[in-house]
């Protein structure tokens, strides 16, 4: 499925300018075998020349991704030339068959040219080339598209640099807490607060069209939903019953809500109609039924039960009925995402072995584990289902943690203060 | 402890096979009503009996309870199961419950930090229900009693492993 792309060089002019503040650090915690090594070299040219930027933004994503590995500066058979001085062959002897060239120029105050080409080494054939214009501030937001076409070009899957993340970070203060709800670039870069309280927050979670967040906030002394615009900053709360309003799941149509309810006694599974406001049951009975999830053609849930004994994942239809269990490995699965495609589902395992981040087959039910903590949690899948982002806990501390899909590369974002927990990929812009 | 409670029981339930109301003459077998805190004894409501200072279960009020032992019911993992020992202070809230219908209390369920968030929030609340179930097994209305989860939200001990696990499975019940 994945295309082999043996090795991409990068070569980028490096870009002056602020490097964003992180609040989430990236580090590449472990390599892949017979993954495709990147090259990153400094572009000579007439222009600005100092760290970050385009060329680390570029290399970050490509790396993280999984699909692809830098070449070591150290092993650059050549300074960085332009295209038309390219020794092809002593490239290609480093194992590199792609070549990314890139070029920054001035073209103003705070105004910037950002042209780049992409180079088949083999064929000896340019496959992308573009000039990008960009103030200052929007240099990350083109180095993560120039990532998605240069991703896009080499594997045919869209690229998922240019999308965010929604988290939950906590921390102390003296005796309290606060409770952030969070939205970064799926680097980690520019995060800001959208919501902030005294009281707990939990389970995010994108609207498909990428301009709400639902959240339950414990606000009110009980668990609540609220939906927040994220662009206006309005906020509605949409569920409020007794017991626990929790788990909110966006339908793929983004009219409707499934959710926890357990106003009838015990946790059951529901749907709300977000305009009509009205709510449909489809799980009754004594057991805990929650974490709702949609399949992508809207006709069937999956979710969370304990009906069995111990957590399970299990699929119903939006109309209700009887609910088919899924799951068969291990004594604990839950917190079910589904693929974009619908053919995988990321979930919560523990087979004996403490809590992890295990995909599933939905075809043929087999499941890899593809995390290593010991209390890893809310997985959730990139849009392009490439990669999945859980949380885990570094050295005593909440951090978020991003893995290919197959499981071979990991990256931790690790937050400089605090916990942080709970993430929901967004969509595609 | 056990044996006690059989004792305080048996004793109770011979106490009040006499009648109830007050009689001019002390008979053996008699009810001495002086005594006898009143009520309608029955199998499972050992702690009502009159026999002050016995042992066995506290017959102390809520706030006495909590004072000598706390406020907190503790669970085994993935459990909602009430221990022996949560016992005296669950029965001193459903006799507080009893005795002030006005009042109310509420039960905050609690989870430890294994497990996925919002299973921990129905585990949390399973457990302050089982609290409640028990507390209202005693006659306590419904409308008395509260009850919220936060799942492994509000730990009471910050860490893993075991000795901080233990302490977060937990109902506290709160006045």
């Amino acid at each position: 499925m994945k295309i082999l792309v043996r090795v991409i060089a990068l070569s980028m002019f490096l870009f002056i300018g602020q490097s964003a503040h992180a609040v989430l650090e990236i580090e590449i915690t472990q390599g892949v075998e017979g993954a495709l090594p990147i090259a990153i070299a400094v572009f000579a040219g007439d222009t600005y020349s100092s760290p970050e930027a385009i060329e680390t933004i570029v290399r970050n994503d490509l790396a993280r991704s999984g699909f692809f590995d830098v070449l070591d500066k150290q092993r650059f058979p050549q300074a960085v030339v332009s295209s038309s001085q390219l020794n092809f062959k002593a490239w290609r002897d480093t194992g590199v068959e792609s070549l990314l060239l890139g070029k920054i120029i001035q073209s103003g105050e705070g105004q910037y040219r950002i042209e780049f080409q992409l180079i088949d080494l083999i064929r000896k054939k340019r496959l992308l080339g573009n000039v990008i214009p960009a103030g200052t501030k929007d240099v990350r937001k083109v180095g993560h598209k120039i990532s998605d076409l240069v991703f896009e070009t080499l594997t045919g899957i869209r690229g998922a640099f240019s999308t965010r993340v929604a988290y939950v970070s906590t921390v102390s203060q003296g005796a309290s807490k606060k409770y952030v709800l969070q939205i970064a670039d799926a680097d980690g870069y520019n995060a800001r607060a959208i919501f902030s309280s005294s009281k707990q927050i939990l389970s995010p979670a994108w609207s498909p069209d990428g301009s709400r967040l639902a959240y339950v906030s414990f606000e009110s002394g009980n668990s609540a939903i609220y939906i927040q615009d994220i662009i206006q900053g309005t906020r509605a709360r949409v569920s409020a019953k007794k017991g626990i309003n929790s788990a909110p799941s966006w339908s793929p149509n983004g009219r409707q809500l499934a959710l926890t309810l357990s106003a009838s006694g015990s946790p059951d599974i529901y749907i709300l109609d977000i305009a009509a406001k009205n709510l449909k049951r489809l799980t009754s009975g004594s057991a805990i039924d929650t974490e709702p999830s949609w399949m992508p053609d809207g006709k069937t849930l999956l979710f969370t039960s304990d009906r069995s004994g111990g957590p399970q994942i299990y699929q119903v239809s939006v109309n209700g009925g009887k609910a088919q269990r899924l799951t068969f490995e291990g004594k604990y699965n839950a917190a079910a995402d589904v693929s974009p495609d619908g053919r995988f589902l990321a979930l919560v395992n523990n087979s004996g072995n403490g809590f992890r981040v295990a995909v599933m087959d939905m075809q043929s039910k087999a499941m890899r584990v593809i995390s290593n903590g010991n209390l890893d949690e809310g997985p959730s899948f990139a849009p392009n289902g490439s990669m999945i982002m859980y949380a885990t806990a570094d050295q005593g501390r909440g951090v978020l943690a991003a893995v290919s899909a197959d499981g071979r590369v990991k990256q931790k974002l690790r937050l400089t203060e605090g916990d942080v927990r709970e993430p929901s990929w967004s969509p595609f812009r | 402890m056990t044996k006690q409670l059989l004792i305080v029981f048996f004793i109770s339930l011979f106490l009040t096979l006499g009648a109830c109301s007050t009689s001019t003459k002390q008979m053996p077998g008699d009810v001495i009503s002086d005594d006898y805190e009143g009520g309608d004894p029955s199998l499972d409501d050992a702690s009502t009996t009159g026999l002050e200072g016995e042992g066995g279960l506290s017959m102390g009020s809520l706030d006495d309870v909590i004072a000598q032992s706390g406020n907190v019911v503790y669970f085994d993992y993935n459990s909602a199961e009430i221990r022996d020992e949560s016992l005296p202070l669950i029965m001193a809230a459903a006799e507080s419950l009893t005795a002030n219908p006005a009042s109310q209390l509420r039960l905050e369920g609690h989870a430890d930090e294994r497990g996925t968030r919002e299973f921990n929030l129905a585990l949390g609340e399973q457990r302050a229900q089982t609290v409640r179930d028990l507390i209202m097994l005693q006659g306590v209305s419904g409308n008395q009693l509260d009850i919220v989860s936060y799942g492994e939200e509000k730990p009471a001990v910050v860490g893993s492993g075991e000795q901080s696990w233990q302490q977060n499975r937990r109902v506290e019940i709160i006045q």
